[in-house]
């Protein structure tokens, strides 16, 4: 039988533990709703925007252009390579998709998508790829980064990890990127939510 | 339920290798630092299944033996820590569940400083409470744990196997249902483990002093 000092020791050291345990693991997950880098990666973005960096783009014509020589107009961003046999093809579609609204709309929108995997996604390959998901041309844009630095720097930013995938390909935590006309990553859309993307696109036009 | 077949694995190991409880110290502390200095535990985090289901189980166990080895060496802190028995369970529980979040496997993979944190968290704070509660709660109590130890255990495998989605980026999703399917074949060989120790019956008397445990 326990001694009435020792229960007391007993209850006061486990109420501390449960208490700061409790309390630790509240805040680690932003009060329970916080598990996954992506969720925290979206979060953190919706409540501090992220300037994009500086960064050289070559785009499908074989045209370099800076990143931020589009500031000042409302930006949809998406990082693919186009040998990906699944997730990137659905967001160049959504892209394509997207852009063809925009243009019908007559809104002033750049959708590009960015290519991460510079090694293969020359010009060429970023035409070729295209051309074969959209049947009619829209404003769409394909780029990828001159240095490898600065397309490190601009994933970083993002928040968008590559990982090799084990077959040559990769794998990445894909979303649609809406950033304002101050060149800031304001807010992660899933790729597969257009109408979502498109009203919020509208908010900051 | 007692865990006496592990106690007397533990021990018929120990005495075997012929250690005395400041060499298990050693091996258990060595244990440890292996596991986290980058060639192994770099190699161990190549992959979720080897991140969470060896590296992190591993650490977790060696501060297990830690524990253990310290309180065979001074028996003195077995009466000790009873007080805190219920408080340094908390500990184990809180710290495993804090190095179950997905999030916090990426931060690990990361930031060295995280992994660094995850090791000496795993190993002084669910480890080694775990080792030093465990031998005084009540059957019951350890009754409950294991079957929720279980039930994690098969939750945690199916989350990771039945999720479209990646919850870790830093890990691919056929890595991802590697660890829910050895998460679901841990729990599978636990329950059978847990069913063969109560069909067995086996019991152990409560130690009514130090003599009995640390002669």
């Amino acid at each position: 039988m326990e001694q009435p000092r020792d229960l007391g020791k007993t209850l006061t050291a486990a109420l501390c533990v449960a208490v700061v345990g409790a309390g630790l693991l509240w805040q680690l997950t932003a009060g329970l709703q916080i598990f996954t880098s992506e969720t925290w990666r979206r979060t953190e973005i919706a409540s501090a925007p992220r300037a994009l960096p500086d960064v050289l783009l070559e785009d499908e014509h074989g045209q370099t252009f800076p990143l931020r020589s589009l500031c000042g107009q409302v930006m949809v961003l998406d990082f693919i390579y186009t040998r990906c046999p699944t997730v990137c093809k659905t967001l160049g579609a959504t892209s394509s998709q997207l852009a063809q609204r925009f243009t019908q709309a007559g809104q002033a929108v750049t959708v590009m998508s960015v290519s991460f995997d510079a090694q293969y996604d020359h010009p060429r390959h970023l035409a070729a790829f295209k051309q074969h998901m959209e049947p009619q041309a829209s404003t769409w844009r394909l780029a990828r980064p001159v240095h490898n630095t600065e397309r490190d720097q601009l994933l970083a930013t993002a928040g968008v990890v590559v990982i090799p995938d084990g077959m040559q390909g990769y794998e990445h935590n894909a979303a649609l990127h809406i950033v304002d006309k101050n060149c800031r990553i304001t807010q992660l859309i899933d790729m597969e939510d257009m109408d979502h993307a498109q009203r919020t696109v509208q908010t900051l036009l | 339920m007692r865990n006496a077949p592990f106690k007397r694995f533990c021990d018929h190991l120990a005495q075997h290798l012929h250690m005395t409880p400041v060499q298990g110290l050693r091996a258990w502390g060595l244990l440890a630092v292996l596991l986290w200095l980058p060639g192994v535990g770099g190699t161990l985090k190549h992959s979720m299944l080897t991140h969470m289901g060896v590296q992190v189980s591993l650490l977790a166990v060696a501060g297990h033996g830690l524990g253990r080895a310290w309180l065979a060496h001074h028996p003195e802190h077995v009466q000790a820590v009873r007080p805190y028995r219920w408080a340094l369970l908390l500990m184990a529980v809180f710290t495993l569940m804090v190095w179950m979040v997905p999030r916090l496997l990426d931060l690990a993979v990361e930031q060295p400083e995280i992994d660094l944190i995850k090791a000496l968290s795993l190993v002084l704070c669910a480890g080694l409470p775990l080792a030093w509660a465990w031998p005084q709660l009540p059957a019951v109590a350890q009754g409950v744990l294991h079957l929720e130890a279980l039930a994690t255990l098969w939750r945690m495998g199916w989350l990771y196997l039945d999720s479209p989605s990646r919850l870790c980026v830093r890990y691919g999703l056929a890595d991802q249902h590697s660890l829910g399917r050895g998460l679901m074949a841990a729990g599978a060989v636990y329950a059978l483990w847990l069913a063969w120790t109560v069909l067995r019956g086996q019991t152990v008397p409560i130690p009514m002093n130090v003599a009995e445990t640390h002669p």
